[in-house]
């Protein structure tokens, strides 16, 4: 209950910032027109490319950019900066919620704020474009969609705080952030469906985490797999989200220790 | 304009200060410069991975394209870019008014004042991917294609600086939309495509990205031979043109601004 009262008080929070926030949701936007546009030239006189036909491509970008505003947690720079570095997360520690779910309180009415902006934008560019968008999902399909993009958004949330926290050992991790920003791109498919590529690159993204956030919650929309492989998904994705909870305890009990605040 | 040199040699000096004192902060920046430069050479090959000629372009076109697109982002990011950052807080702030009493032009002292030496990182890393892809496809361009191809990114360079200073020039009016500048970014990553992509759409709403695809193409025709007159006219045009824009409509918002944080 209290956990809900302070998410309703920052859904409120978000509406202050309304243009802000579509500014943010403009960006992979814009990115996603742009390869809806090379495919569409690339494509020109050939129907498809291993398997994937304009539609499904056209679809899969489009909802890339929804799924990359809405499931793509932006919490660690906050959490780095203002809560660890300057020292904000002292008046989190006597809270009697734990900071992982005031944290989770915090972003989580920024991405539904995204995701609206996102379905909008979806139908407006369905008129555009055509009707390339079907939704056929039988509701089973419908209800592991829903866990899947649910627990997407856990693993992202939580993949993102962990990397806040290194901020207890490490003054400035513009490196390491943009690393692992770079192969989270690469092998979360926001460039091209993972099924386009070379054989030995689909092998390593499939062993990482990044697909499980944006890839397959947006192919399962488009209902490429049956019930048995959503359900491996799900499984696949507990096993991460057991992986990055266990990796942000370890970091949160180890860095906690460590982490003083001043202040009069 | 001897004045204007000074000033700019001493805040060269007082960054490259700031680079010593800082170390640990350079590397950070070094590394997730060169992590962007990959980011972008993979982001090429991936696309043209089942895609051998696109718009009359082929492969090595295109990742010469990209290559010169993260050169000249380097010198972006390096010189520029972090000023912008900066006018964001600088507008949110309040902080202006100091600006505009110097006794020097602020358009100047906004755009110039800090330089990010990390980022010459993709300078280097971009310039070293050129020549391995040149010789990779046996492109030998000569003296005279080399040197067009540099003065014409130079064009460039300034066409990137007036689209970002038009923009930010609203910030006066909207100083919340602080994070226009991470737009900007993005924005400027249109020019890694070129604009025959642009006009086989067919849509008037992606035309207005017409300019922006000429920045780093029109440079990139000169290397592989393919150099056309026009593009290199529009090129040098539009960049004359925005900046002198650019450079009206930053006067003309500074009429607005109210010096309140």
């Amino acid at each position: 209950m209290r956990a809900l009262r302070i998410f309703l008080l920052h859904c409120q929070r978000i509406f202050e910032y309304r243009l802000k926030s579509f500014i943010w949701f403009l960006a992979p936007l814009m990115n996603s027109i742009f390869l809806i546009v090379f495919w569409r030239a690339a494509l020109n006189g050939k129907s498809t490319v291993t398997g994937w036909t304009m539609s499904d491509m056209t679809a899969y970008y489009l909802l890339l950019a929804v799924a990359s505003t809405f499931l793509n947690s932006h919490v660690e720079d906050g959490v780095a900066d203002e809560d660890i570095r300057q020292g904000d997360l002292a008046r989190f520690l006597l809270k009697p919620i734990s900071y992982y779910w005031i944290k989770f309180c915090e972003e989580t009415p920024y991405r539904l704020l995204q995701c609206v902006y996102g379905i909008i934008f979806v139908l407006i560019s369905t008129l555009v474009w055509g009707n390339f968008l079907k939704f056929s999902l039988s509701i089973e399909n419908t209800i592991l969609f829903i866990m899947i993009v649910v627990l997407a958004y856990f693993i992202s949330f939580t993949y993102k705080l962990s990397l806040g926290l290194t901020a207890f050992w490490f003054k400035d991790a513009k490196g390491l952030h943009s690393a692992l920003d770079v192969v989270a791109l690469i092998f979360g498919g926001a460039i091209l469906p993972i099924q386009l590529f070379p054989d030995y690159l689909q092998k390593i993204a499939y062993l990482t985490p990044f697909p499980y956030i944006i890839y397959y919650p947006i192919t399962a929309f488009q209902n490429k797999y049956s019930i048995n492989i959503l359900f491996q998904i799900i499984g696949f994705q507990f096993f991460w989200l057991s992986i990055m909870l266990i990796f942000n305890r370890v970091l949160w009990n180890k860095g906690i220790k460590i982490f003083t605040a001043a202040g009069r | 304009m001897q004045q204007y040199i000074n000033i700019y040699r001493r805040l060269l000096k007082i960054n490259f200060a700031e680079l010593l004192a800082y170390r640990a902060n350079f590397i950070s920046h070094l590394i997730s410069s060169c992590c962007w430069t990959l980011f972008q050479i993979i982001w090429i090959n991936l696309l043209t991975y089942k895609n051998q000629s696109i718009f009359g372009w082929k492969k090595e076109d295109l990742i010469i394209l990209t290559i010169s697109y993260v050169i000249l982002s380097g010198f972006h990011h390096c010189f520029l870019s972090k000023n912008f950052r900066e006018l964001a807080k600088i507008i949110d702030y309040g902080q202006l008014d100091s600006y505009l009493v110097k006794p020097v032009d602020e358009q100047f002292l906004l755009s110039l004042t800090k330089v990010e030496y990390s980022q010459l990182a993709r300078f280097l890393l971009g310039t070293v991917a050129l020549i391995v892809t040149l010789s990779k496809f046996q492109i030998y361009p000569s003296l005279i294609q080399i040197l067009s191809y540099i003065f014409l990114m130079g064009f460039g360079l300034v066409t990137i600086y007036s689209i970002w200073l038009l923009l930010s020039s609203l910030m006066i009016w909207y100083p919340q939309i602080n994070n226009l500048v991470g737009f900007l970014f993005d924005l400027t990553g249109v020019s890694r495509y070129p604009k025959e992509m642009i006009l086989k759409t067919n849509n008037y709403a992606i035309f207005f990205f017409l300019p922006i695809t000429l920045i780093a193409a029109a440079p990139s025709r000169y290397l592989f031979n393919k150099a056309i007159t026009g593009d290199t006219f529009l090129l040098v045009l539009e960049c004359g043109v925005l900046f002198i824009i650019s450079r009206l409509f930053w006067k003309f918002s500074l009429r607005f601004y109210t010096s309140a944080s």
